[in-house]
């Protein structure tokens, strides 16, 4: 049997955004590659192509005193499918109904053990509709948390707007999530190159995949209920402290912090530690020593109701000069 | 490798799942139209075991059973399995 670890997309966007277009640009190109998709029931046009049809979103929660999480039951249940024959194909798609929170469909990878050694979660592609997110945004929480969650954004339909109203919906999208890479395009024709097979959720990849990150602190209009922060130090971090501070913020907040990712000096320690985390689901790793380099902590949540300046003095005050 | 200082690493249990997922299956008699998932939780928190395990068995048209294990993967036994309904 195979050991590789096929690598799992999870497509969104709201609908009428240009998902399945994508989708089907994805089956119909000539890449040499082939994709196993499961759909659900709300597709607005037909796919060719074999498929799986997911008929039912079943949450699943699972909870302790720490931690709550909800998973896709169908998904487990269809990706354990779908892996006897992991051979037959390069790439896994899940495509999500224009209405779906993405939570529990990306905590479905991070929880199931025979999933996570089969499957690598690569990244999260939402489509956005560049002609209604506007007037679409503040009141379908679900578009909100589609481009809050993602990885990569589709800025699709452009030719349907005027240079004023683009700029709009793109400083609109930076306020709700300023790490993600943003593409523009007509038909959802991205080069699939850059949308596929991203390892956006590789913990060695962190920062590799996000050249901007906390390069700059901007005015974005910060009226929004999702917004991105953005911490850094240059002081190294007392890891008890800092231990502390993080479990205890996520616990309490994790149902509204959607994405956090950090890149950490721990004082003490020759190699960065980095690690992320989904709503309460975290995981970390070693990363690469810092030899030479500067070293200089840095932490990105993504969620509801943050508020950047007593995030940044509770992560200062994690800091061993503090 | 160095340990996990900060306590954010996700339990990974290598190799114990497809042995839990058997005894489950034993257990409960299920068939190949049935899903069993292992996770393990960790928590922090006074009171609760540092490490459980949740057992949850899926199948279409069905509400998903699940069940909670006061330890780690790897320390499971049959005998531990017992609050499961056998069938």
């Amino acid at each position: 049997m195979s050991e590789k670890k096929v690598p799992a997309t999870i497509l969104t966007g709201y609908l009428g955004a240009g998902k399945t277009t994508l989708l089907n640009r994805i089956l119909s190109e000539q890449h040499g590659k082939k994709y196993a998709v499961i759909v659900n029931e709300f597709g607005e046009e037909g796919i060719d192509n074999e498929l799986v049809v997911d008929a039912d979103e079943e949450i699943f929660e699972m909870n302790n005193g720490c931690i709550c999480c909800t998973v896709r039951g169908d998904l487990i249940r269809i990706i354990s499918t779908l892996m006897k024959r992991a051979d037959d194909f390069d790439g896994l798609i899940i495509e999500t109904t224009g209405l779906a929170d993405p939570a529990p469909v990306v905590q479905t990878f991070f929880v199931d053990e025979d999933v996570q050694q089969k499957v690598d979660l690569d990244a999260v592609v939402t489509v956005v509709d560049a002609r209604h997110f506007l007037d679409a945004v503040d009141d379908a929480h679900e578009l909100a948390e589609q481009v809050a969650f993602a990885d990569t954004i589709l800025l699709n339909k452009t030719d349907l707007v005027d240079a004023d109203t683009l700029a709009a919906v793109r400083r609109r999208i930076a306020s709700l999530n300023r790490f993600a890479k943003v593409m523009e395009t007509v038909h959802s024709a991205a080069p699939l190159d850059q949308v596929l097979h991203k390892r956006a959720f590789d913990l060695s990849r962190i920062l590799e995949i996000e050249p901007g990150l906390l390069t700059e602190e901007d005015d974005h209009e910060h009226d929004a209920n999702i917004i991105s922060v953005s911490l850094t130090t240059d002081r190294p971090l007392e890891p008890q402290k800092f231990s502390e501070w993080i479990r205890g913020f996520i616990m309490e907040r994790g149902v509204d912090v959607l994405r956090t990712k950090g890149i950490l000096n721990l004082f003490g320690q020759d190699n960065r530690y980095v690690f992320q985390g989904v709503h309460m689901v975290m995981d970390s790793a070693w990363g690469a020593p810092w030899a030479e380099t500067r070293r200089s902590s840095k932490l990105v949540f993504i969620g509801r109701n943050l508020d950047q300046a007593e995030l940044d003095a509770s992560f200062q005050a994690c800091t061993v000069a503090a | 490798m160095m340990d996990d200082i900060l306590g954010l690493a996700r339990p990974k249990p290598a190799g114990d799942a497809p042995r839990l997922k058997a005894l489950v299956r034993r257990r409960l008699g299920l068939g190949a139209d049935s899903t069993v998932m292992v996770s393990e939780l960790r928590c922090h928190e006074d009171g609760c075991p540092d490490v459980e395990t949740v057992v949850a068995v899926l199948a279409a048209g069905r509400e998903t059973e699940s069940w909670k294990i006061p330890k780690p993967m790897a320390r499971i036994t049959e005998q531990d399995l017992a609050a499961l309904p056998a069938r």
